[in-house]
């Protein structure tokens, strides 16, 4: 089975940041910028190396991404991958998720793969969106948020049990090939010794500029414009101090058990996908968000 | 003159007494070629530097009983002194053995050697040493049959060996005693006790004639023993006689906190078979081990029920060793296609030795600090770490850390830029290129991030700022000395993090590093060295001790009761017990109670060698159980010298809801407090 995962170089968000007004990035305030794997691709690489070793094949991932974006092709390889392909793009235009997606699903058609896998989102831009757009673009059946996959029917099927809110699962059966989006929580992703790291960057991997797939740059215009950035207004929140002479375990019970959080009352919109989906057209069309022809 | 005089029947004494010579000598020449074979089955390590000095210790260590007399009065069981009598016993029978019975009765010196004034004042000295190791034996017995100490196995070998020796000391005084009988006074040498026993013998009624037939047979006896002694040996824990005063020659620099600088990069360091991880001193090790169990009795993991015992695990991968030597030799000659693991499919990280015995170690060095022949746990704990560390099958916090040294330079998941935010509006200087200061406060990842760490290094640079002291901080340039790394086994990320703290450092100018904490104390001072960085490092109490004993500090009353523990990485790893109770018996009113575990027997707590990252898998927690006996002297301040200690001790002080009554805090908050007192 050929299993391809789409792996994405992120920005390290922890810590201050600042935005820079015109190339409207954010930049860390301290420090340089730390870039590192995107953790949830991770476990969707430690999901295709438990596939391949149960069902056998060879997992081959992708990495979108400017020249920086070559050390988490180095981690790929170090940690196990068949192959890694770095796509090589520039940085403003890796900021659409249509891109992404074109750029991604282009490869993936060139290498015709069984299963396509890739986090639900990335902890940097979290868009959500570039599994399902690959899946458009592939003409390929999808599955987002998934937490476990089973392939069944001799691999031509695969069962994938998704997790939705409040703890509910649901238990999707797709045909393959497929799109599917996983969630950190399928896998917990091997840890990668600096050996490896420093072994693995002896490699050959192989990179090719997004535009020399097949089509070239036809269709490549982002779909969205970043027109704004702005920080985040904190909230102000009121919380009961504990005492600070009183033991951990009792301040830790002490602040659990103090405030009240506020619930809005929810529209709950239910039915199927058909029936919810045209629900909440009416409701865009209503707001004047989808502009209607 | 005895056996070898003799014929026995067509077989002269001299060929019966040389041929079973060389038969067992063939038996003991091939173990010990095969024993020796497997040694270079690990990888190599550099012990060969001053030899002279090598050979001297090992030699006063060895003769002059050191390694078995190092608790002297002091321990609680005083069997170093019982191996003691019997180590030295044995080197006189040996000489025995030599002088008389080789030279003198195999080689026909004898007659020349029997009137000598020599002999006779030796044979005096050989009783004496006789009746020593007869009531030597007789105290073992008792203790591991009867007492039975918790370390102490009441195993069938151990039995053997006693018995063994006690038939030869008793077959020794039996037969010189007939023998006095039987040659009268001439050549036969004369003691007090055979004089006696050849006196019950004559009493007793025996025939003379009978009495020369027993000595003749008792020599023979006597001397199939020592031929079956000589085989047995290197089957058995005995051969510990031959291998650790080698072990003590290849003896580590430090009793305690010798690691193996690993090559870092190369995919052929990381070998195919877990063997290679292993030196050819962790292997000799094997061999040099006298299952007396001491580092069982005192190791933390072992008292907190983990499935680590040091002692279990150094015969576990002996008996790997014995066992599957010969066919990882064959393995390794047909190269490193194989996965080298045995016909039986045996290796050792998972095998022989469980993942989670490796995990259990604290580092902590009471092991090794009570090993009479200094076998290096802690190196070969750490050393097949790293075979699971390079497999990358590790997960869950210990990942989390791991991942987080390599991004971001601190253990912590906290974010670099975030590394001065401790030192927010106080007066911190931070070091700059082109200025000298005579410190370079080392913070370390605790100081910096961790809120009780904070507590230290706010507390240490005040008393700087009283003091006047010239010193700066590297501030973000700062990353973690990359200890965690290096004890979990992470080589590689370890020598990254060195290389650039090294690199950072020496872009400033200073004469030493000063720090709170003892893991970056003892890192920096005792591990960059291979890694190119030398420099001078002082700890905080070292810094304060000295400042105190001249004058320098005000210190003023503070009324406490208190207890010092004592960090691992500073008291084991590096000898200073002292500094830090100098400085807490100067603060006036201070008073400090000692607990009963305390300096090189202190007891670990629980923080070390990766630990602070690993959730609790089996067993107590280690703290805990230190804890309990803090909370048996009931001071109203525990004061530590570590900010993992603190942290720990803290932790387990709340467990315990003692928090209200007793605070945990590091001396230099003491110290803090005292100069503020007005």
């Amino acid at each position: 089975m050929r299993i391809i995962v789409c792996v994405k170089q992120v920005l390290y968000t922890g810590g201050a940041f600042e935005i820079d007004p015109q190339t409207k990035q954010a930049y860390p305030k301290n420090t340089e910028p730390i870039y590192m794997t995107n953790r949830i691709d991770r476990s969707a690489l430690e999901e295709a190396f438990s596939l391949r070793k149960e069902i056998g094949g060879e997992v081959i991932t992708i990495t979108l991404g400017p020249d920086r974006a070559a050390a988490v092709v180095y981690s790929c390889l170090a940690s196990g991958a068949d192959r890694a392909i770095h796509l090589i793009s520039d940085d403003s235009k890796a900021n659409d998720a249509y891109i992404t997606a074109l750029g991604l699903s282009r490869a993936a058609a060139e290498l015709g793969g069984d299963m396509i896998l890739c986090g639900t989102r990335s902890s940097d831009e979290g868009s959500w969106q570039v599994p399902p757009m690959m899946a458009e673009l592939l003409n390929l059946p999808q599955v987002t948020s998934v937490i476990k996959i089973e392939v069944c029917s001799g691999q031509k099927k695969v069962r994938a049990v998704r997790r939705l809110e409040r703890g509910r699962r649901e238990v999707v059966e797709c045909r393959l090939p497929a799109v599917i989006g996983v969630e950190a929580a399928i896998r917990e992703p091997r840890y990668i010794s600096v050996r490896s790291h420093l072994v693995s960057a002896r490699s050959e991997i192989e990179r090719r500029p997004m535009e020399s797939l097949s089509k070239g740059s036809e269709g490549m215009t982002p779909l969205t414009r970043l027109v704004g950035f702005s920080p985040p207004r904190p909230r102000p929140k009121k919380l009961a101090q504990p005492d600070a002479s009183m033991d951990v375990a009792d301040r830790i019970n002490f602040i659990l058990s103090g405030g009240m959080a506020k619930k809005e009352d929810s529209k709950l919109i239910e039915g199927t996908p058909e029936k919810m989906a045209g629900q909440v057209i009416e409701v865009l069309k209503r707001e004047g968000a989808i502009k209607t022809h | 003159m005895a056996g070898t005089q003799e014929s026995y029947g067509i077989v002269q004494g001299y060929v019966l007494f040389w041929g079973l010579f060389l038969i067992a000598l063939g038996f003991f020449a091939r173990r010990g070629i095969q024993l020796l074979r497997y040694l270079p089955l690990g990888r190599r390590l550099g012990r060969f530097d001053s030899p002279w000095a090598r050979i001297g210790s090992a030699l006063s260590q060895v003769f002059l009983q050191r390694c078995s007399l190092r608790r002297g009065v002091s321990s609680k069981d005083l069997a170093g002194i019982g191996h003691a009598i019997l180590f030295w016993g044995f080197c006189l029978f040996l000489f025995n053995y030599i002088v008389y019975i080789f030279i003198g009765d195999g080689l026909g010196f004898a007659p020349a050697l029997e009137n000598t004034s020599f002999t006779r004042y030796f044979s005096h000295v050989l009783d004496i040493a006789g009746i020593f190791i007869v009531g030597a034996l007789i105290w073992a017995f008792v203790r591991r049959y009867i007492l039975k100490p918790e370390r102490l196995v009441a195993s069938a070998e151990a039995a053997v060996i006693l018995a063994l020796i006690f038939i030869l000391m008793l077959s020794h005084f039996a037969m010189e005693s007939f023998r006095l009988n039987a040659m009268g006074g001439g050549s036969a040498p004369v003691t007090p006790i055979r004089e006696a026993l050849a006196g019950f013998f004559a009493w007793m009624g025996m025939e003379v004639k009978l009495q020369k037939s027993l000595w003749m047979a008792l020599y023979w006896v006597h001397y199939g023993l020592i031929l079956g002694f000589l085989v047995y040996l290197l089957h058995s824990k005995h051969m510990h006689i031959l291998a650790s005063p080698f072990n003590l020659l290849f003896q580590p620099s430090r009793r305690v906190g010798s690691f193996s600088t690993l090559d870092g990069e190369s995919p052929e360091a990381v070998p195919g078979a877990d063997i290679g991880l292993l030196s050819w001193k962790h292997l000799l090790d094997l061999y040099s081990c006298t299952e007396c169990g001491r580092c069982q009795a005192d190791c933390p993991a072992t008292k907190a029920g983990t499935p680590l015992k040091p002692k279990d695990m150094v015969l576990s991968l002996k008996r790997y060793l014995l066992d599957e030597g010969d066919e990882l030799i064959k393995v390794r000659r047909l190269g490193e296609g194989s996965t080298g693991k045995s016909a039986l499919g045996r290796g050792i990280v998972g095998d022989t030795v469980t993942e989670a015995e490796l995990w259990a170690c604290t580092t902590c060095g009471v092991c090794q600090e009570e090993c009479p022949v200094i076998v290096e746990h802690i190196d070969r704990i750490v050393s097949l770490r790293g075979s699971i560390i390079e497999k990358g099958m590790i997960f869950g916090s210990l990942a989390k850390c791991l991942e987080s040294l390599q991004l971001l330079g601190n253990p912590w998941k906290y974010p670099p830029g975030e590394r001065t935010n401790w030192a927010e509006n106080l007066p911190v200087r931070y070091a700059e290129k082109g200025q000298e200061v005579d410190f370079v406060y080392w913070v370390g990842c605790s100081g910096a991030y961790e809120l009780k760490g904070q507590e230290i290094s706010r507390a240490l640079v005040d008393i700087f700022k009283t003091l006047g002291i010239s010193y700066a901080i590297i501030g973000t340039g700062e990353k973690c000395c990359g200890e965690p790394a290096r004890r979990l086994g992470e080589e590689g990320l370890f020598q990254k993090l060195a290389r650039e703290n090294i690199s950072t450092l020496k872009k400033y100018r200073f004469a030493k590093i000063i720090t709170h904490c003892p893991h970056c104390f003892n890192m920096i001072k005792n591990e960059y060295k291979d890694m190119g960085g030398d420099f001078e490092v002082i700890h905080h109490t070292e810094f304060l001790a000295e400042l105190v004993e001249r004058g320098k500090i005000p210190l003023r009353g503070f009324e406490r009761r208190v207890t010092f523990h004592d960090p691992c990485y500073l008291g084991r790893y590096n000898g200073i017990y002292d500094p830090p109770r100098k400085v807490l018996q100067a603060i006036p009113n201070l008073n400090l109670e000692e607990m009963s575990s305390h300096r090189q027997h202190a007891m670990c707590c629980g923080g070390g060698g990766g630990h602070m990252w690993m959730e609790n898998l089996s067993g107590q927690r280690i703290n805990y159980l230190r804890f309990a006996h803090v909370e048996d002297k009931r001071p109203e301040v525990l004061v530590t010298a570590c900010p993992f200690c603190k942290i720990m001790l803290d932790d387990a002080c709340s467990y315990r809801k003692l928090s209200g009554e007793i605070k945990t805090q590091d001396i230099a908050e003491l110290v803090q407090l005292s100069m503020g007192e007005a």
